[in-house]
């Protein structure tokens, strides 16, 4: 309950009466153990349940589990529920859901399932894809046609639909316009994996780490060190 | 509604900012019982610092830039229009709804609205000006000569620096005037990297750890640094300079002080029969009522612009135009340091280093054109500019913006990515005409006090020295061996991006002259049209200089004060 009064209320006296012998964040890595992880039950205010679970799936495929916790445990769909809630226009949040919708009805062409049913390797094959298209230069807006992307409306109706227009592997290989480049959705969801990952509890102090406080020195590195959050 | 009673003082500073702070200091401080009236809410030292210290992941949007397009800047439309509004400090910076001003062209105005003002905001960056720049004026014949030199204000820059502690490194160069120096910070890796090509590549240019108003020793109970990183969410160590750390607390010692928050000054009484201005008039904004408060000085200390509103509001028979403004140039002549240009490029190798604890201070690269006189380069303009920059190891940030997935892309991110280097340029902004401030005909606050209009835009010299400012970032990175150097320039005419205002160094609208004809203020910040109120804000600059003028507004008030006070004792006021 006031988990978080206490523990920093312990950061705060144990700075003071060390006078900084003890690094703050050292004491903020022994205490993070005594906090509830964040994740688990929460009620998204914008994603749809289905949605939600389309996200904690994509961004555990871009920050997977290792020795450390990836992107599900670090609660990474209730900070793109808050971002898209609080943060964004509503164009943008617009523009983001029709992204996702875009793969579940990929997922659903490809595989008859939505994304989150798929098997692990189902979902990574899709995302590879998504990271590749998001990484390409976007053809011209006259080339498009040239580039065989089918046509946005078709896309429509099949998310309407909620499920698949067949498994046409060319047509699923091929991705929509708004899935290209700098400006693609998968751009802004591996935005979000990043940044709602590496700023959260564990991605600070487990993945890696807060640099310690009292001054500001060079020092050496060795590779395989975490570098400061 | 007017609040009958009388209440009487000896001293009214209007805002407890950087320069009211300091105005507030040195009149308590000699015996001067001061009313400081600030329109904004209290904000305690230590307790009213409600984001120090609080990890990222304890903020629900996990410390984000908020923008204007997001729906949490609804209030802040010209706010959030600057990087420095994040979740963490967005609680010190003015809600636009409630304190609206009209642009002609896009003009960003940058307001605290708190006790303290933007002294908890502020960069720390302090440079002193030289000669170079108080003669500047008078030898290329833009704007008007200063009524000062160095040497009238070198020693108040002294007494400033050791009161508020500033570290930095001693150059000996005559047009950047050493200070009453702490120690330096220390520059990284990469940045000596940076220093030692450049200083090699271009005899005569340096490269310096910034000089900061914030402690690498003590001064006082305040303590040095601690290397925590955001300065701008208040610090208990009081490490860096603030009206809460530095100039408040010692005022408040005298006993002298009478601080009242959500006090809007309105405008400054002039009794005609007496021929002087005897108090100001100021709404409570928490109960509407109009108070008046008198005294027999007054200093005028609301940030540049609303100095200028202030000024141009305070009407009578015998000043119709605004108290101090006989001269017409109230208002004209705003300035500010055009910057958001620059060069990035990437450092090759130091792989081995990497640096500890979060250093809120970059390097500092002083002016090197036009240092003989304001033209004396022969470029295509006059006056020059400073660079402010870093070097650093990328973090898990560069994720979002390159290909990979999984655990590739996790272990990529577990170790710190190359180094690279970036700066941008202060530039010095001519004092033109033409970029000023004047009150609306028709528009009013929510008090009914009328609401500046601002028009101002960069001239040709600005853009000029825009060119040579990005080019020579990108010359010097080059030739310190950095790679994929890449030059910027935010400005876009006519829109935002490095417009107006956005340095948030904006001053010139009442400035300091010798002739009553052509300047609102004379050599010791008294308006010529009433001698004894002083203004000692942005609103008293002749000329912009590059370097960053807070520094400069500090020791002018402290001087003003000191003239002020010896001024009473004369029974001269």
């Amino acid at each position: 309950m006031s988990s978080d009064i206490t523990r920093r209320e312990a950061l705060k006296r144990a700075a003071w009466i060390l006078g900084g012998t003890v690094s703050a964040p050292t004491i903020l890595g022994v205490l993070a153990g005594c906090r509830a992880e964040r994740t688990g039950t929460f009620t998204p205010r914008t994603l749809t349940p289905d949605q939600r679970f389309t996200i904690e799936a994509m961004s555990d495929i871009i920050i997977p589990e290792t020795d450390t916790p990836g992107a599900r445990a670090a609660g990474v769909d209730q900070f793109v529920d808050r971002m898209l809630t609080d943060y964004y226009p509503a164009t943008e949040r617009d523009r983001f859901l029709s992204g996702l919708a875009r793969v579940d009805a990929r997922a659903q062409r490809q595989h008859s399932l939505p994304f989150a049913k798929l098997s692990r390797e189902q979902q990574t094959a899709i995302v590879l894809d998504l990271d590749k298209a998001a990484f390409t230069e976007p053809p011209a807006k006259a080339d498009r046609s040239a580039a065989g992307a089918p046509k946005p409306e078709v896309r429509k109706s099949d998310v309407a639909a909620g499920q698949g227009a067949g498994a046409d592997p060319k047509e699923a290989a091929a991705p929509d316009p708004d899935d290209i480049g700098r400006e693609s959705f998968f751009r802004r969801m591996k935005e979000l994996t990043v940044v709602g990952y590496y700023t959260s509890e564990v991605g600070q102090t487990r993945e890696l780490r807060i640099t310690p406080w009292g001054r500001y020195r060079d020092i050496p590195y060795t590779p395989g060190t975490p570098a400061w959050a | 509604m007017l609040i009958q009673q009388r209440e009487e003082y000896d001293a009214i500073v209007v805002g407890s900012g950087i320069s009211g702070g300091w105005a507030a200091k040195e009149l308590t401080e000699k015996g001067l019982r001061t009313l400081v009236l600030e329109r904004g809410r209290p904000v305690e030292h230590k307790t009213g610092y409600v984001t120090e210290h609080k990890p990222d992941y304890d903020f629900a949007l996990r410390q984000r830039r908020i923008t204007p397009d997001s729906p949490l800047a609804k209030d802040y439309q010209v706010q959030a229009r600057t990087g420095q509004f994040v979740e963490a400090v967005a609680h010190f910076f003015v809600k636009d709804t409630k304190h609206p001003y009209i642009e002609e062209k896009p003009f960003t105005w940058i307001q605290g609205d708190q006790v303290g003002g933007r002294s908890l905001i502020w960069g720390r960056q302090v440079y002193r000006w030289s000669d170079l720049d108080f003669e500047a004026n008078m030898r290329d014949g833009h704007g008007v000569d200063w009524p000062i030199r160095y040497k009238d204000i070198a020693p108040w820059y002294s007494y400033v620096e050791r009161h508020i502690g500033v570290s930095g490194e001693k150059l000996g160069l005559p047009y950047l005037p050493d200070g009453e120096f702490q120690k330096p910070m220390d520059l990284n890796a990469g940045e000596k990297f940076v220093k030692t090509g450049i200083e090699g590549k271009y005899p005569g240019r340096h490269v310096t750890i910034g000089r900061v108003a914030i402690l690498t020793e003590p001064v006082g109970d305040r303590q040095p640094c601690h290397f925590c990183g955001p300065c701008a969410r208040g610090c208990s160590t009081g490490s860096y300079f603030s009206s809460q750390a530095s100039t408040l607390p010692a005022a408040q010692k005298t006993g002298k002080l009478t601080l009242r928050p959500h006090s809007l000054t309105r405008d400054i009484i002039y009794d005609e029969k007496l021929n002087r201005a005897t108090g100001v008039r100021f709404v409570d904004t928490q109960t509407g009522e109009t108070h008046e408060a008198f005294a027999k000085v007054i200093f005028v200390c609301a940030s540049t612009l609303g100095t200028t509103r202030i000024l141009l509001n305070s009407k009578s028979a015998r000043f119709p135009n605004g108290l101090g403004n006989s001269s017409g140039v109230v208002g004209q002549y705003l300035m500010d340091h055009h910057f958001v240009v620059g060069a990035r490029g990437s450092v090759p190798g130091l792989l081995d280093h990497y640096y500890e604890g979060n250093r809120p201070n970059g390097f500092y690269i002083p002016r090197f054109r036009n240092l003989a006189a304001s033209n004396s380069d022969k470029l295509k303009f006059v006056r020059g500019y400073g660079y402010q920059g870093g070097a650093g190891r990328s973090n898990w940030g560069r994720g979002a913006g390159e290909p990979g997935i999984g655990v590739e892309l996790k272990r990529k991110l577990h170790d710190p990515g190359p180094w690279g280097a970036s700066m941008t340029a202060f530039g010095e902004c001519l004092p033109r005409k033409e970029n000023r401030a004047w009150l609306d005909a028709a528009q009013k606050d929510e008090w009914g006090i009328p609401i500046l209009r601002i028009d101002c835009s960069w001239g040709p010299n600005e853009l000029a020295m825009r060119e040579d400012m990005q080019m020579q970032a990108k010359q010097m990175l080059e030739a310190a061996g950095c790679s994929d150097v890449s030059g910027y320039d935010g400005n876009k005419p006519g829109g935002l991006g490095a417009e107006p205002g956005y340095g948030i160094h904006e001053m010139g609208t009442a400035r300091m002259g010798r002739d009553p004809k052509t300047s609102a203020l004379n050599a010791n910040n008294q308006l010529h049209d009433a001698p004894n109120v002083f203004v000692t804000d942005g609103a008293c600059m002749t000329s912009s200089s590059c370097q960053n003028p807070s520094i400069t507004y500090m020791a002018l008030t402290a001087r003003a004060a000191d003239f002020a006070v010896r001024e009473l004792q004369r029974r001269n006021l």
